[in-house]
């Protein structure tokens, strides 16, 4: 039933990012930046700002909360212009799929050692031609540490299954002390440098989420100012 | 009830000896970085904000049972990274029926059968998950159906959101690999 009920949210996840209207979305982002801006300065009438008050209301109505704060985890860090593909846009997504599909092999071929890494291993390479092409050529991420964090973290898993992978084909003993050495303190050093970097992420994905609640904090203080001043505006024509 | 004896172990195990000498010096400089990753992840839910890394981290916890041998340091650096989890996927005494041969190294690292010995936490969470899906649906069309928009419906939807999100993708992964794993080798024989 657990695992229904997993299964059921993933998918939930995944249609909304399938469905969703991105370039509708990126086009009505840009006019809300402009509307925020104007209901923020105390230059313009009342009026404007109170229209511009409605059509911010009609945005997060049509918007935000269709969409929800769920696939703000998924969206976070890309350059939604640049994502009108579906395999641009669900490549957060992607990797937590990754991930299970991984789990579902580790537990179903433990008897086939040799199928199981090799199919993980290309999997992993796959996914990490997937990650550079679409950092590197599609430019999808919005500044070059999202894409860095991305890079290195599919690359040092990479590097991890790698030495698995030389050690299952060569035997243990086909390679050199001091080669197996090297590769295995370099995919040491490049998992612990993603999980910091990935740390990073996190944090700056978490405080967004967190300015995101203290705007609508400080929207609806305005909203309530605004409409005071309209009313009373209204009142004395 | 079944005990493995060390050599079915090693028979259907990759993982094979484990050589820690001369590995100190590399275990300690990792052990600091390691205990504040692996205390954040093992933290489950309360560490669901921290989900990218989560993710990473989880991946690296998961590929250790990959039934091949990876080179004694980065063994050694699995071992380390696997008891930074604590006892949570360790077997206890009832959760030891299962298909030896079918194992590998989830025998190895004595991965216990019976995931809701140390999942219940996390099955729990997976309820409130849905739970909270609901709620969160139900105040997004009052907020769709809403004439004079409220804030307040705005800020407990991105709240709950935030929430479940967190919950659902910090325990998704344990999920695939614990569940599935309690489905396909779990022995229904009565002896």
């Amino acid at each position: 039933m657990i695992v229904l009920l997993a299964s059921y949210e993933l998918i939930t996840s995944f249609n909304m990012i399938r469905n969703f209207n991105l370039v509708k979305f990126a086009k009505k982002l840009k006019t809300k930046e402009k509307i925020d801006k104007i209901i923020m300065e105390d230059n313009y009438d009342i009026k404007t700002r109170w229209k511009m008050l409605l059509a911010r209301d009609k945005y997060q109505k049509e918007f935000n909360y269709v969409f929800g704060m769920s696939q703000m985890f998924f969206i976070v860090g890309l350059e939604l212009q640049k994502c009108e593909l579906f395999v641009l846009r669900s490549v957060k997504m992607l990797s937590v799929l990754k991930i299970i599909l991984f789990c579902l092999l580790i537990n179903c071929l433990q008897t086939l050692p040799l199928a199981q890494i090799t199919i993980i291993l290309l999997i992993q390479i796959l996914f990490t031609i997937y990650i550079f092409w679409a950092s590197i050529i599609r430019r999808i991420f919005s500044n070059f540490f999202f894409a860095l964090v991305e890079i290195l973290t599919e690359l040092s898993i990479f590097s991890f299954l790698l030495i698995g992978a030389i050690l299952k084909y060569i035997g243990r003993d086909g390679m050199s002390q001091r080669t197996s050495t090297m590769m295995q303190l370099i995919a040491i050093f490049l998992v612990l440098f993603a999980t910091l970097l990935n740390l990073i992420y996190s944090i700056i994905v978490l405080i967004k989420g967190v300015i995101n609640i203290r705007d609508l904090l400080k929207f609806r203080k305005k909203k309530d100012e605004i409409n005071k001043k309209y009313d009373a505006h209204t009142k004395s024509i | 009830m079944k005990q493995e004896d060390p050599a079915t172990i090693k028979k259907y195990s990759g993982k094979g000896g484990i050589d820690f000498e001369g590995m100190s010096a590399v275990t300690n400089t990792i052990s600091g970085f390691l205990f504040v990753v692996s205390l954040l992840a093992s933290s489950g839910a309360l560490a669901g904000p921290m989900l990218n890394m989560i993710k990473v981290f989880k991946l690296v916890y998961s590929l250790r049972l990959i039934n091949v041998y990876f080179g004694n340091i980065l063994e050694a650096f699995l071992t380390a990274l696997s008891e930074g989890f604590g006892n949570k996927a360790k077997a206890s005494n009832s959760s030891l029926i299962y298909f030896t041969q079918t194992r590998g190294k989830l025998t190895a690292f004595e991965v216990g059968v019976l995931s809701n010995y140390y999942m219940n936490v996390t099955y729990l969470l997976i309820f409130f998950t849905r739970l909270f899906g609901m709620i969160s649906t139900h105040f997004k069309s009052k907020i769709k159906r809403a004439k004079d928009l409220s804030y307040g419906h705005l800020i407990i939807v991105d709240v709950f959101e935030m929430f479940r999100t967190s919950i659902f993708y910090s325990s998704v992964y344990d999920i695939a690999l614990y569940s599935v794993h309690e489905l396909l080798h779990h022995d229904l024989k009565i002896n």
